[in-house]
């Protein structure tokens, strides 16, 4: 979560002033261009009842309240070499409501930009109110953001319900040539009865779509 | 008399989330790299790591769109919101935000190599 003064500079930063952030996570393999490894990218792990979701509609909610975070000065600040030395610790929260209509829907089978994924996923709308805090005495609140104040072109939201990786339906022998640390490589594909299993016993409350991959295919 | 549990200081890590610290081999796995997609070195000095730029799920521009997801081996539900708005600061002044926010919850594997459930944020 970001903050600019006057206006936005999406491209040079010039007008940033904060950048929120959880930091990065452990180090999982010790391949890294810098010396500090590959790391999963400002993720955090939150309770299963923070997320309430009803795929066919588009609706759902998300409500994290009390986050431990990093304040940088800017978003270059908390990825290069300066990324341990924040200049404050601080408390985020924010609650984020999505809502239809859906606008598209897509189908995914092959994906391969970013990772190779798949999928069904249904283009929404969100709002969003946050705040924060920092161990500087800096505090912000947010007024509700959403689609009609976003900077045009650069407000998007989706649902997915995706697989990626070893769950991608054709992991195989080119997966795990290309995966070189981060992955598992030499590891054969999941058992798909096994992974659904863990998934319909999970606590997760995430209602599960009558919108078949059948219908999708038909949009 | 009484005992205290000691604060765990490598949890405290500056730049560095505790709560994925805290999962030890339940940590989940980046997004693989993939030096076609850009983020491949860093080459502002910090760790590597991999996120697309938020946009449509069927964008073929490196980067841009396509995986959202930030977690890899993982099969479950992901949900994206990348908005902007006005706010103001404990002094009284405007400000603007610009926030890409991403859940995930469902199935991945961990650094462990093991299966395990999860919901996460990225923020």
């Amino acid at each position: 979560m970001d903050l600019y003064q006057g206006q936005f500079d999406f491209v040079n930063l010039t007008t940033q002033v904060a950048d929120f952030n959880p930091g990065f996570g452990p180090a999982v393999n010790k391949v890294g261009s810098n010396g500090f490894g590959t790391r999963v990218f400002w993720t955090v792990a939150i309770p299963s009842s923070d997320l309430k979701v009803n795929f066919a509609s588009g609706k759902g909610s998300l409500h994290v309240r009390n986050l431990p975070d990093f304040l940088y000065p800017n978003f270059i600040n908390s990825v290069s070499s300066t990324w341990q030395t924040p200049q404050a610790h601080a408390t985020v929260s924010f609650n984020i409501v999505w809502k239809g209509p859906i606008t598209r829907h897509l189908q995914i089978t092959n994906g391969t930009n970013g990772n190779r994924f798949a999928g069904i996923f249904a283009e929404n709308q969100a709002t969003m109110t946050w705040s924060a805090r920092t161990s500087t005495g800096f505090r912000f609140k947010s007024n509700p953001g959403n689609f009609a104040t976003s900077v045009p072109g650069n407000a998007y939201a989706v649902f997915a319900h995706e697989r990626n990786g070893r769950f991608f339906p054709a992991a195989s022998a080119t997966r795990q040539v290309k995966q070189t640390g981060a992955g598992n490589p030499g590891r054969p594909p999941l058992d798909p009865a096994h992974v659904d299993a863990l998934i319909e016993s999970s606590a997760v409350r995430v209602r599960h779509s009558r919108w078949s991959h059948a219908t999708a295919a038909s949009h | 008399l009484t005992l205290e549990r000691l604060e765990d200081r490598r949890l405290l890590s500056p730049g560095v989330t505790p709560s994925l610290v805290r999962l030890g081999g339940a940590t989940p796995l980046p997004i693989p790299s993939e030096p076609a997609l850009g983020f491949l070195p860093n080459t502002l000095g910090g760790p590597d790591n991999y996120i697309n730029l938020p946009g449509p799920v069927d964008s073929t521009t490196p980067g841009f769109g396509g995986e959202l997801n930030v977690i890899t081996d993982f099969k479950g539900f992901l949900g994206t919101a990348r908005v902007q708005g006005t706010g103001t600061d404990g002094s009284g002044h405007t400000l603007l935000w610009d926030a890409d926010m991403r859940v995930m919850s469902g199935v991945y594997q961990g650094r462990d190599g093991r299966l395990h459930r999860g919901t996460f944020a990225e923020v």
